[in-house]
């Protein structure tokens, strides 16, 4: 496989667990992970290699995952990056309805199987 | 809680109108009836006057010794003594648009005494219209030289109807207040203890409210936890049982590990959900037009397994198998029936059947599922949606359970505005009748 044609994907998660978990699911599925552990390293990487697609958890130490997507969207080089909200709480589904709901798809991690997101990610990606 | 305050504030405010219309009520009630008892004494008092020996006196200090004179000055003497409460009666006449005292209730030897013929200069307005129309005034209080007073006068008439004289009556106006004081004092000591009665309890609701806060915080922030370490494993064994480099023997452990994991998931999701719909923290709007059918299949395809294991039938009404729009929510009307479905298998008798109908009622969709299990007594059946509740038989059935599925049953029915409604008899079988609303 090409490396340069190769997509990338971002994960933001506290949890290294995850982290790596999505790290495996996407590196067997031919995706070019890179991961940061907070919003601030995420904003960092964003800005400086431009990621196909992003997926973000929402309850991180520091800024939270909507405080990202918030500045991501308000720095018009990057502005139009997809985001895939990936999480556990349940209370932040509205404030994602406030966000730009064309780029961004709203998951709970309990509720999904790792085929799912894959398919996601597959579809967006293209 | 603003509700709360706004009714307790409404309940505050309306109590407090009440004390202070009836304090206002029992002033003017006590005030009014002492004045009126007033002019009925005065009225007494001049009916025993004698006209005719009153007519012989000329109203000058030679009177003094007079019988008839003595006979009124002894005769009001002895009226006061029995009204305690009055301070002076007195008899006066008008002459040349002047009053003067005839005789009072004071002794000869008092220096409070008002002497025959002496002029009542400070005679109040009232007094005068009761010599010229005749009226019969109670006044005060008015202060003059001998106190501060509440007075009545009423006229005597002559037998031609023309005034005569009048007659005076003086209460102490402090003794007067003093009663509609107490009366007041009363009143509001009562409104007061109410008001505080009031307060005191919206304070123990408001600290009421904020223990069930903290406690559903408690939970919501438990299960939150749970729900990372669980959605973990949920992906890291869905991961494991497509891995090719696994043999299928294993392959069957993971699965088994994964039904489990699946259900602690489900069972943390619903104490959220309970929990979320106890504090109405989701959006009411948000409800949508759901096929309540898809729920109900998918409830039965989870429970397939506790099915099989009881080689219990479940006969599905025609009209389930198409499409029933009812507004909520899938996932967590499959709970609803993943609850009602599990409880109907979980009691009923090896081999027996579970009835699912569905049907519209109006405007709503009625969906009864009815078993042939061990029941619930007459006795117990208004506790079962009451959290952690168990009925007896369902204890000694041996049957696994924590009371909490009918009590999250219930909320997320009625957090959708419908209904549920259970009837049972003893070992003949329960019956649950679910209504959800389409508009």
């Amino acid at each position: 496989m090409e490396h340069n044609k190769q997509k990338t994907v971002l994960i933001v998660d506290d949890e290294p667990a995850f982290r790596m978990l999505l790290t495996d699911l996407f590196t067997k599925n031919n995706i070019h992970v890179i991961s940061a552990e907070n919003s601030q390293h995420a904003f960092e990487i964003i800005t400086t290699q431009k990621p196909n697609l992003v997926i973000t958890d929402i309850i991180m130490p520091g800024e939270s995952g909507l405080d990202l997507i918030e500045k991501v969207r308000a720095t018009p080089e990057i502005a139009q990056t997809f985001f895939i909200v990936l999480t556990n709480s349940l209370k932040s589904m509205d404030l994602v309805h406030a966000l730009n709901e064309k780029v961004t798809i709203f998951l709970q991690k309990s509720d999904i199987e790792p085929n799912f997101l894959l398919q996601k990610v597959n579809e967006n990606l293209k | 809680m603003k509700k709360d305050l706004f009714y307790f504030s409404t309940i505050f405010c309306f109590i407090l109108a009440i004390g202070i219309g009836t304090g206002f009520f029992l002033y003017n009630y006590f005030h009014k009836d002492e004045l009126n008892s007033l002019i009925s004494r005065a009225n007494i008092i001049s009916s025993l006057i004698d006209l005719d020996q009153l007519s012989t006196l000329s109203i000058t200090t030679p009177d003094v010794s007079n019988q008839n004179y003595l006979n009124l000055k002894n005769s009001l003497i002895k009226i006061s003594s029995y009204n305690s409460d009055t301070r002076f009666t007195y008899v006066m006449v008008q002459k040349e648009k002047k009053i003067y005292f005839i005789a009072d209730s004071e002794p000869a030897s008092s220096p409070d005494s008002s002497p025959l013929g002496q002029q009542y200069t400070e005679a109040p307005t009232g007094l005068y219209d009761t010599f010229n129309k005749g009226e019969a005034h109670t006044l005060g209080p008015y202060t003059d030289r001998w106190g501060s007073w509440i007075s009545a006068f009423v006229p005597v008439f002559d037998s031609s109807g023309n005034v005569i004289y009048a007659v005076g009556i003086d209460i102490d106006s402090a003794a007067h207040y003093r009663i509609l004081y107490s009366v007041i004092l009363l009143t509001s000591i009562v409104t007061i203890f109410f008001l505080i009665i009031i307060i005191a309890t919206y304070r123990l609701r408001k600290k009421e409210k904020k223990i069930i806060q903290i406690k559903s915080d408690f939970i919501t922030l438990a299960a939150h936890e749970l729900r990372s370490p669980l959605s973990l494993m949920r992906w890291r064994l869905s991961m494991l049982v497509e891995n090719s480099e696994i043999n299928e023997n294993v392959k069957k452990e993971i699965e088994e590990i994964k039904i489990s994991t699946l259900r602690l998931i489900t069972m943390t999701n619903s104490v959220l959900v309970t929990t979320a719909t106890e504090h109405n923290i989701i959006d009411h709007q948000k409800f949508q037009l759901v096929d309540v059918s898809i729920s109900i299949v998918k409830a039965i395809e989870a429970l397939k397994d506790m099915q099989k294991q009881k080689n219990i039938s479940i006969n599905l009404s025609e009209y389930l198998k198409k499409p029933c729009l009812v507004l909520g929510e899938i996932e967590k009307l499959e709970l609803v029936f993943i609850n009602l479905l599990s409880n109907s298998i979980k009691y009923s008798p090896q081999g027996s059947t579970v009835f699912v109908t569905l049907s519209s009622e109006g405007l709503k969709k009625v969906i009864v599922i009815e078993d042939q299990g061990i029941g619930i007594s007459k006795k117990e059946i208004k506790n079962i949606f009451d959290g952690f509740f168990r009925a007896e038989n369902a204890k000694r059935s041996g049957v696994r359970g924590s009371g909490f599925g009918l009590y999250m049953t219930k909320k997320i029915i009625e957090f959708f505005g419908g209904v549920i409604e259970c009837s049972s008899e003893i070992n003949k079988g329960t019956t649950f009748k679910v209504t959800l609303n389409t508009k």
